[in-house]
């Protein structure tokens, strides 16, 4: 009698223990296709924007590109006297995320890395520059 | 295993098709309108515009809710259809049909494509930006088909270009619109 209660009992724990679990792991496929189409769109390519701190150190990169130098890494830290090490190397990381910017290795030295322009920086001086061109032939 | 035979995933009840159905069929007809309203001065025709905005919803709904979107989109683009009036209801439906399958053709032709599975995992940016050039072209070709055969029409290219261009920039509108919201208004932390 008690065996007999004791195993409908159990029966009753793991039918219900049973219909909990896949209550939760159940998932809708519209579900799992909205969060992926969700994380999809929220990539979708735009131009970068940039804060002024990022511009201030792209301009600086932008002037000793333009005058021909290679600039490693610690010297980009070191740019600006206006900004500290840390500062400037964090905002190597957030230029080197948004595209503006990769790093190239020292031929002789790995140890050595470049910062150099991507094709976005390219593209971005020279939007710039054509805004410029504009303001100036209308004023 | 496909996703539909997945244990943890649930398949469509004719309940879920049935309200994601009239969902899509709404978002549509609201789009439509809105999409007459906003840019009435981009309009070809009555049929085609340079920039027209439901176009997105034909790929989401395909996207998201799969037959249950095809049927969605039929039955908006039925009711906008049947709206305008002078189109015989032979047409109407003939453009209704085109309207739902062309997205549905175009989301599994990519599908296939990108070798993505059902739900989408590794879906890329640039998979949805094709996916709204390939969808824009599933549309306008048969349908401008469609207006020669049945003299709607008398030139099969004069629709061409102002169809494919108004899908496609109308789907990036609304989309590159939800991109930004989405940042706005969920930022992520770096």
């Amino acid at each position: 009698m008690h065996v007999q209660f004791a195993l409908d009992s159990l029966k009753i724990h793991i039918s219900l223990i049973g219909s909990i679990m896949t209550k939760q792991t159940k998932h809708s496929l519209a579900y799992l296709r909205f969060l992926n189409l969700m994380e999809a769109i929220r990539g979708l390519p735009t131009h970068p924007t940039l804060d002024p701190v990022e511009e201030r150190l792209l301009n600086l990169l932008a002037a000793s590109w333009h005058a021909g130098k290679q600039v490693s890494v610690l010297e980009a830290m070191g740019m600006s006297k206006d900004m500290s090490a840390t500062t400037a190397h964090r905002r190597l990381k957030t230029l080197r995320s948004k595209g503006m910017i990769s790093l190239d290795n020292d031929k002789i030295d790995s140890r050595i890395k470049y910062v150099v322009p991507t094709s976005i920086a390219t593209e971005y001086f020279s939007a710039l520059g054509k805004c410029l061109d504009q303001a100036s032939q209308q004023a | 295993m496909t996703l539909a035979t997945h244990p943890h995933v649930r398949p469509l009840a004719a309940q879920d098709v049935l309200v994601y159905g009239t969902g899509v069929a709404i978002a549509w007809y609201l789009l439509y309108h809105l999409n007459q309203w906003m840019f009435a001065s981009f309009m070809v025709s009555d049929q085609v515009s340079w920039i027209f905005l439901p176009a997105a919803i034909r790929m989401l709904a395909v996207v998201l809710f799969g037959w249950a979107g095809v049927l969605g989109l039929f039955l908006g683009a039925l009711f906008t259809n049947q709206l305008l009036g002078e189109v015989p209801f032979i047409t109407a439906m003939t453009m209704s049909v085109l309207s739902a399958l062309g997205p549905w053709l175009a989301y599994r032709t990519c599908i296939q494509w990108f070798n993505l599975p059902d739900d989408l995992a590794g879906l890329k940016p640039r998979h949805l930006l094709i996916l709204s050039a390939v969808g824009a072209f599933f549309i306008c070709v048969p349908h401008c088909i469609f207006f020669y055969v049945s003299g709607i029409s008398t030139s099969l290219w004069h629709d061409l270009i102002p169809m494919f261009t108004g899908d496609l920039v109308g789907t990036l509108v609304v989309l590159y619109a939800a991109s930004w919201l989405l940042k706005l208004l969920m930022p992520r932390k770096s």
